[in-house]
């Protein structure tokens, strides 16, 4: 049975893991934290009364079913150091809870560090205090994956403000790109708050947003009591309340107002070994400081999936893993 | 095996060379209109035209999207406004002395592909030296490049402009004013040429695709793959694909991948091998009412006249069984085999949905604890499975029972769980009138990752 290497075991690589073992080959994921998961294990539900189309149920029992599947082998706490080939195929140096190994006969490796948050990583922004009530949007995802039937928060909020394109969309933060998922996860979070709690008043600021659903979206969520304010807020401080000072679009004056809750609706940010992998995995990284491939992967056999490559959607990752996956197994791309 | 394509694309050379890397044969059909007759199932369709009969074993269809000039329509007859979408006439206005302006979402929102054309064609105009306005409420764009088309747009002197009000006039002598309101001020553009951003229009033959193919439309007439679990070319009906045309006119490639990706799903299908979980009739009860061929959500069923009787199409079958629990004869069964999880609880019945809270409920197990043992878990394919006997039935055995499917919207049998809820709320209306206590059984719909509510339900039911 064939050997195929997974670096990294999020959305992206256990989707393609799934779809390798079901057409027998063998499946080794290195993952580099103690669970498999990446960020979207740990992303809630947006549904309202309905469905409000964010992807999360594409993946269904994936987690289960990759922990559960005898062809695949988690390796947990994994760094890969190196990757050489001979004959026979790619050997690859591991790190495992401080024992160095060599994984042989490896026949073909997918990258799939997925993404950092811009909580994690600090470039300096916006002037933002550590203060109470404010989190980030992968905080406020974890408190949507874990709210009971009536309640998210400790306390409803009577004020609510999302930041946009927070860490996105600007050059000096190293981060000029949109990163795609914002504008959807953020308003479809609004929508459940809106649900939860609809005395408590919701303001976006934005500068410009991203077609989540065909038809109209904007304005039914305006109906829905979303007020959307097209400013990029100066200053946010945060000591016993949240005050933001912004410039209050046609009025030609600064506003200082206050929120109980501030979410900083943070983008998709290379990961951290972005450059370790690239060299180790001989990929390239682009202008925003993404993995890229420099040949393709049918011909290195070394490929790329998921946000490692840029940002993208659930839905997208889900597809192209299966897609490569597909392309491995049969050798057509 | 031949795979039939329906209509006509600038796609289908890229799609013919895919499918033949992949031992695949294409076929073209031009013109749905030639069809006269479909049947069969994922495997083994067969088309019949006037001339001929081809046994295919997957379909893609061109979805043949048109655009519709958004401003024309709002303007009097005579006045002509320019279309984005049209190269041919925006190449017109290369040499135009005139302000050009260009208008996105009036009267209504664009759709977000409007954005990645606009920026492209009105980009090209800009550096013939015109002074070019973009004016839109909410930029858009799908794919990952509106940095780099918006800095270019920018350098090559396109100005833009975010408007919240806005109204066009027209004097014979100098053509169109735009007043509009950016949320400082109130500004007046006179004199200038218009481009009009378009909104999709269906393929003008999707009723008959729909009526041939027996594939669902939404509710604007387009081929329904709005579900996430269609994403990207699936259809309600298992071998039929819908490939949409209008990101052809940007030079990306997620079409090309997305052609790469069907072909790749088909080859998936066909090397899956047998379904072995389908709907089975009885061919001696079945009343050939044709209740069930109406119901099925991925058109399983077909009718065999030889019998006087429905058969179903075990390949194009999900087992969902929802034809099973409408049947008014009881003739359909569907051929799983029912695993009951413990059968030592007498409290709670809990049928839960395989896509959805049959995950929830799992992850749970831990924080039940005790409470796990006062449950019954029966697991079934879709909430649509469920019917008021069947619940009613249960209670003879148990206190209470729970109905668990998946969210309005998230059903992957579109309408399944809202079945279960009408049966939930028809088996209450029993008890009612047998004098019992309606809340017996409840309804719940969440998703696989509402663990927490779900557990909040169960000790609900429990108390």
């Amino acid at each position: 049975m064939k050997n195929v290497l997974i670096i990294g075991g999020g959305l992206a690589g256990c989707t393609a893991a799934l779809e390798l073992v079901s057409n027998n080959y063998k499946v080794i994921i290195a993952e580099k934290s103690d669970t498999i998961g990446g960020k979207v294990r740990n992303y809630g539900c947006k549904a309202t009364t309905h469905c409000n189309h964010c992807g999360l149920c594409l993946i269904g029992d994936l987690w289960n079913r990759v922990e559960e599947n005898e062809n695949i082998e988690i390796l947990r706490g994994c760094q890969v150091l190196d990757v050489y080939e001979d004959k026979r195929g790619f050997n690859v140096d591991i790190e495992e809870n401080r024992n160095i190994r060599t994984l042989e006969n490896i026949f073909n490796i997918i990258v799939s560090i997925g993404f950092d948050n811009f909580s994690s990583i600090s470039t300096g922004s916006v002037e933002l205090e550590n203060g109470s009530n404010v989190v980030s949007g992968y905080q406020l995802e974890q408190m949507l994956l874990n709210r009971g039937k009536n309640q998210i928060f400790s306390s409803p909020p009577k004020s609510v403000a999302f930041l946009q394109c927070f860490g996105s969309r600007d050059i000096q933060e190293k981060a000029g790109y949109c990163s795609r998922v914002c504008c959807g996860y953020s308003t479809r979070a609004a929508r459940v708050l809106k649900q939860y709690y609809p005395e408590t008043e919701i303001f976006f600021f934005y500068m410009d947003l991203q077609q989540v659903e065909a038809r109209e979206y904007f304005n039914c969520l305006t109906h829905e009591g979303i007020t959307f304010i097209k400013s990029r807020p100066i200053k946010i401080k945060s000591k016993e309340t949240n005050v933001i000072l912004y410039e209050k679009p046609g009025a030609n004056e600064f506003v200082e107002q206050e929120f109980d809750m501030i979410i900083c609706s943070e983008g998709i940010h290379p990961s951290k070994d972005t450059a370790k992998i690239a060299e180790i995995c001989k990929l390239g990284i682009d202008k925003d400081g993404f993995l890229k491939v420099v040949k393709n992967g049918s011909s290195t056999g070394i490929y790329l999936i998921g946000c490692a490559s840029g940002p993208k959607k659930i839905e997208e990752v889900y597809t192209e893993s299966l897609q490569t996956a597909r392309a491995i197994c049969g050798g057509i791309i | 095996m031949k795979i039939a394509i329906i209509g006509k694309s600038q796609m289908n050379g890229y799609l013919r060379e895919q499918l033949e890397r992949g031992d695949l044969t294409p076929v073209f059909l031009d013109d749905i209109n030639d069809i006269k007759s479909f049947n069969g199932e994922k495997g083994r369709f067969v088309i019949s035209t006037g001339q001929e009969q081809i046994e295919a074993g997957y379909v893609i269809v061109n979805e043949q999207i048109a655009f519709q000039n958004q401003l024309q329509h709002v303007l009097e007859q005579g006045n002509s406004v320019f279309s984005v979408v049209s190269d041919q006439q925006m190449e017109t206005l290369y040499e135009t002395k005139q302000t050009i302006v260009y208008i996105q979402d009036f009267p209504e929102e664009s759709p977000d592909i409007m954005t990645s054309i606009a920026l492209d064609r009105i980009t090209k105009i800009s550096k013939m030296k015109n002074q070019v306005f973009y004016l839109s409420q909410f930029m858009k764009a799908p794919g990952r490049e509106l940095e780099a088309l918006y800095t270019e747009a920018r350098n090559s002197g396109v100005v833009f402009i975010k408007y919240d009000k806005l109204s066009i006039n027209y004097h014979p002598s100098s053509g169109f004013s735009v007043q509009f309101f950016d949320g400082y001020e109130s500004i007046l553009i006179n004199d200038c040429v218009l481009i009009s951003a378009s909104k999709l229009m269906p393929d003008k033959n999707s009723n008959q695709i729909s009526k041939i193919f027996r594939i669902r439309l939404n509710e604007e007439g387009f081929i329904d793959k709005d579900k996430h679990f269609l994403y990207p070319v699936s259809t309600n009906r298992k071998g039929i694909y819908v490939l949409d045309n209008t990101s052809n006119l940007i030079d990306d490639d997620t079409l090309l991948s997305t052609v790469r990706y069907t072909v790749s799903e088909i080859r998936s299908e066909i090397n899956k091998g047998q379904n072995e979980l389908y709907a089975q009739v009885d061919a001696e009860k079945c009343a050939f009412c044709y209740t069930c061929y109406r119901i099925c959500p991925h058109a399983a069923m077909t009718p065999d006249h030889d019998n006087s009787a429905m058969k179903n199409l075990n390949q194009g079958c999900y087992g969902c069984g929802i034809c099973a629990s409408v049947c008014p004869a009881g003739a359909i069964n569907i051929n799983n085999t029912v695993t009951d999880n413990h059968l030592t609880s007498n409290i709670l019945k809990v049928f839960c949905c395989e896509n959805s809270t049959e995950i929830a409920i799992k992850n749970i197990k831990m924080q039940l604890n005790s409470f796990y043992d006062d449950i019954e878990i029966s697991t079934v394919s879709c909430g649509g499975e469920v019917s008021a006997g069947g619940i009613i039935s249960a209670m003879q055995r148990y206190k209470k029972v729970l109905v668990a499917t998946c969210m309005d919207d998230a059903c992957r049998h579109f309408e399944g769980n809202k079945r279960a809820h009408k049966q939930v709320l028809r088996a209450k209306e029993m008890l009612k009138a047998a004098g019992l206590d309606e809340s017996r059984v409840e309804y719940i719909q969440l998703s696989h990752v509402m663990s927490r509510v779900m557990s909040e339900c169960v000790k609900e039911a429990l108390a």
